[in-house]
């Protein structure tokens, strides 16, 4: 199987056709140099995000709080991850970095607090 | 009236103006004014939730929030006097200020120096031209940004944003995110306007579709938006009849660029680049008046947030010496010249004789590029638009400029 993977390590954003067999890269085409295909490996293996987003507060003042995993996710999860966070509204005082959702979705990773919240 | 005397005021709170306000101080300028038009420092920060900030300057992947925090923190420990909720109304040529604000009413202040760190505002519908009916749905991506990141309230259901900068491209992930439709961002370019990355992991990611070489030629809708007009673009920019089509939306957002915030530099007399929209300045970052200095994205728009925390560090530290009468000026100005390939570049002459850290973005995307300053060249792989370029020239490579008063800067394809 072939797929279109483009990399983003510089700005030049080479278009490479990559060729798969499962979740294993064959062979890559149309990267300028090395870091290409490594882009490549790591999409196909583990294509993960960091996600941020916004979870609700009991502060009338600021009604959002900015979080953020502090790992990457995997992409296929990301949605699933938004619906958990918008059950947990949090209440003060928040501290920068402080976990917020522990190992959301049994992920292995935490949403944690992107500023304070006195 | 209240009058403030202090060593330097600076205009606007966000990185720029708080970068600036600190390295003052570390400087030795104890008399210090942040004048702040918002409710809290940090500027647009606040809004931009995503991370990508401070990768240069942190060597660390933050978000907006928790690059500005690293900042207010060091703000309220190094004691910075910090006026919230001050509205600027007047700058004069000679460097006094009038501002208003809940606890001083109007008030005035006479500072020895002045950063100027306004940053940039949206393009609005007004600057793109979309004729159409006047309804409610249309906004700029950033004003959606702060709707739905910090207010907590989601501007629509159904959107199509217009532009690909990175905001729009930003604003589509996070509103698909948050369980909107995001039916289209539509492109007048044949390439995104930001950051390839953001086109892989907003767009992409998600499956919204992108439409290159089109454009909105019609808004619907009398008391909302209904729906939008979506055509091809020829080579030429010409909107092609034949391929229109109607897409049905309750949003519409614009993504169609920035500009600097000079409303206060022209009133001062403060000369401006036409192209880039912000003040002309020497290397010191100081403007045409002597003790007012532009950082950040008031004086250009920057790629990075980075890019303009350093701005302001330059713009401080240059206020300091000013402050104390260190800033030495050379007799004989070189003006800078923009030459082929070049949009847009920073400073516009040089006045002393220390290094000076050019700054500019290419007209286009060249691979291979050679970058000419003077005499001196540097090569780099591949240069975009979409990126600000550095480049330090000490002044033994500008002798030759000195004599002719000129420096041309201009990018070529290298020939191998
Ligand atoms: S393959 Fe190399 S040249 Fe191409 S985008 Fe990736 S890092 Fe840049």
């Amino acid at each position: 199987m072939n797929k279109e993977i483009i990399c983003i390590v510089c700005p030049l954003g080479c278009r490479m056709d990559v060729e798969l067999d499962g979740t294993e890269v064959m062979a890559v085409q149309g990267h300028q140099c090395k870091k290409g295909p490594k882009h490549a490996e790591k999409e196909v293996s583990f294509p993960g995000r960091i996600l941020t987003t916004t979870i609700k507060t009991d502060v009338p003042e600021m009604p959002l709080l900015p979080i953020r995993s502090n790992q990457e996710i995997p992409k296929d999860q990301l949605m699933a991850c938004m619906k958990e966070i918008a059950g947990h509204p949090v209440k003060r005082p928040v501290k920068l970095g402080e976990p917020i959702i522990q190992n959301i979705l049994g992920l292995g990773v935490d949403m944690v607090a992107c500023r304070t919240m006195q | 009236m209240i009058t403030h005397d202090v060593d330097l005021a600076i205009i606007g709170a966000g990185p720029a103006g708080m970068a600036a306000a600190i390295s003052a101080k570390e400087k030795g300028l104890e008399n210090i004014l942040l004048l702040e038009r918002a409710e809290y420092p940090g500027g647009l920060l606040h809004q931009c939730i995503h991370n990508g900030f401070g990768l240069h300057y942190f060597k660390e992947d933050l978000t907006g929030p928790e690059y500005a925090e690293r900042f207010t923190t060091q703000l309220n420990e190094m004691d910075l006097r910090l006026s919230l909720n001050t509205l600027v109304t007047h700058l004069n040529p000679d460097r006094s200020i009038v501002a208003i604000n809940p606890e001083w009413g109007e008030f005035e202040v006479l500072p020895k120096s002045v950063v100027l760190a306004m940053g940039c505002r949206e393009k609005s519908r007004f600057a793109v031209g979309i004729p159409g009916s006047r309804p409610a749905g249309i906004f700029t991506a950033g004003l959606a940004q702060k709707l739905v990141n910090v207010d907590g309230y989601m501007p629509g259901e159904e959107f199509v944003i217009l532009g690909s900068g990175d905001i729009g491209m930003i604003m589509a992930r996070r509103l698909h995110l948050e369980g909107a439709n995001v039916k289209a961002v539509v492109e007048i370019m044949p390439r995104v306007g930001g950051l390839v990355r953001n086109e892989v992991q907003c767009l992409h990611d998600f499956d919204i579709p992108l439409l290159l070489e089109h454009t909105i030629t019609e808004i619907f809708g009398n008391h909302r938006v209904e729906g939008v007009r979506i055509a091809g673009v020829d080579k030429d920019g010409k909107v092609m009849k034949e391929t229109e089509k109607d897409v049905p939306c309750d949003c519409l957002l614009l993504s169609v660029g920035l500009i600097p915030e000079n409303e206060l530099s022209i009133e001062a007399g403060i000369e401006l680049d036409e192209r880039i929209g912000g003040p002309i300045v020497d290397e010191y970052l100081q403007t045409n008046i002597d003790g007012i200095f532009a950082a950040g994205n008031v004086l250009q728009v920057w790629d990075l947030v980075d890019n303009v925390t350093l701005d302001g560090v330059k713009a401080g530290t240059n206020a300091a010496r000013f402050a104390a009468g260190e800033l030495k000026k050379q007799p004989n100005e070189i003006e800078v010249i923009p030459g082929e390939n070049i949009r847009t570049i920073t400073p516009h002459k040089i006045v002393g004789s220390e290094d000076v850290e050019f700054a500019l973005r290419v007209q286009n995307p060249i691979q291979n590029a050679e970058l000419r300053i003077g005499e001196k060249t540097k090569k780099f792989r591949v240069l975009s638009p979409t990126e600000v370029v550095t480049v330090t020239i000490k002044p033994s490579e500008m002798e030759a400029c000195r004599e002719s008063g000129k420096i041309e800067v201009s990018c070529h394809e290298r020939k191998e």
